[in-house]
């Protein structure tokens, strides 16, 4: 009895260590995850992040192109897993075929890839994107590459708070999860995306066979030479899931 | 058995629990916050990133934490990014100089409060 009444802080602690490593059911993936970012916050480093990226890539002045982008984002996002944040839609004039999604739901595509694809297609991209998003993998790749100190001075810098007195550390951070955001996905969050966009794009009312189509189409475009390739190095692994796209379409197919 | 009571002993004091259940505040970044209904000492962790952890349980209940950390961060004009969202309450606070985040959560019927900054 007295050994027992010796380790009792020691398991007192151990447990607590345990119980500090609480997690989150995110519904997107179906898994529990120790997520430190909250919603607010990565909203507001979106925020911050999208002045860098307009200031970098102009928004297309194309008001056409807008619209249709906006359409199909809409219908895909009303159907999404994650529904506490406000999800944004801008084409970005760029010819090169890529599409990035900035913390916060902000999904920018650049017109390059909108002229190349069709509705379905286009829905497909904008549904990868979407559950990029819905799965917190920006979230993820931030809280895992960056400082924390340095992500809370960010996160409260966009609403106007004077964090410490240089402003240089601000667009530092800034320009960090700029690039942090362009860094390509892991395989498994790729994978999980086109299983999202397959689900996302079908409950939206669009072919979700599309995403076949719109990956070799893209697939065509890559290449040393070409000078609008530009998807694969954000989004890679391209060989390994058209096969598991396939595998996730014949059993979407079963359903 | 001894290896076990030297690993957890180890465990307990690279987690650096010094502060017992009855201690009435904790420090995040020098700033003094207060506990509530606490039933076991703060744990301090490194975290991913090289952030810092503190977490303690509490005997109160999850609605009765979270109105605490509320109104003391509201009554003493923190800035506050979020609030509740999957089922737990998660705040990123500021204050001055110094930010760190707050989550309250429940695991396995208890009640957590963690600060990571």
């Amino acid at each position: 009895m007295v050994k027992k009444i010796r380790f009792f802080p020691y398991l007192c602690a151990l447990s607590l260590c345990l119980g500090g490593c609480a997690t989150l059911h995110n519904p997107a993936t179906g898994r529990n995850e120790f997520i430190l970012i909250n919603s607010a916050t990565e909203s507001a480093l979106g925020k911050t992040a999208d002045a860098q990226m307009r200031k970098e890539h102009p928004a297309s002045s194309d008001r056409i192109v807008h619209a249709r982008l906006e359409n199909i984002g809409k219908r895909v996002a009303a159907v999404s897993d994650r529904m506490d944040i406000s999800y944004s839609f801008t084409v970005l004039a760029d010819r090169e075929l890529n599409a990035v999604t900035l913390p916060g739901g902000r999904i920018y595509v650049n017109q390059g890839l909108m002229n190349a694809l069709g509705d379905d297609e286009l829905a497909y991209v904008v549904a990868h994107e979407t559950g990029h998003v819905a799965a917190r993998h920006i979230a993820k790749k931030i809280q895992a590459n960056m400082g924390y100190q340095l992500l809370l001075s960010l996160a409260f810098a966009a609403y106007g708070e004077k964090v410490g007195d240089n402003a240089q550390d601000i667009a530092r951070g800034a320009t960090t999860v700029y690039t942090i955001v362009g860094l390509a996905y892991s395989r498994s969050d790729e994978y999980e995306a086109d299983r999202l966009a397959v689900k996302y794009a079908r409950a939206a009312g669009f072919d979700h066979y599309a995403s076949m189509g719109a990956l070799a189409k893209l697939k065509k475009y890559e290449g040393p030479n070409s000078k609008i390739a530009g998807y694969f190095r954000t989004h890679p692994y391209v060989d390994d899931r058209i096969a598991a796209l396939k595998k996730e379409l014949s059993g979407v197919q079963q359903k | 058995m001894r290896k076990i009571l030297a690993l957890s002993g180890i465990i307990f004091i690279v987690m650096g629990a010094f502060l017992s259940p009855a201690a009435t505040h904790f420090s995040v970044s020098g700033l003094e916050i207060p506990m509530i209904e606490a039933v076991s000492p703060v744990t301090r962790a490194h975290h991913v990133g090289s952030s810092e952890v503190a977490t303690y349980q509490t005997q109160a209940s999850f609605a009765e934490a979270v109105r605490f950390y509320s109104s003391f961060f509201s009554q003493n004009n923190f800035m506050v990014l979020g609030n509740e969202e999957a089922g737990e309450y998660n705040v990123a606070v500021k204050k001055e100089d110094v930010m760190f985040t707050m989550r309250i959560y429940r695991n396995q019927g208890k009640i957590y409060v963690q600060c990571i900054w």
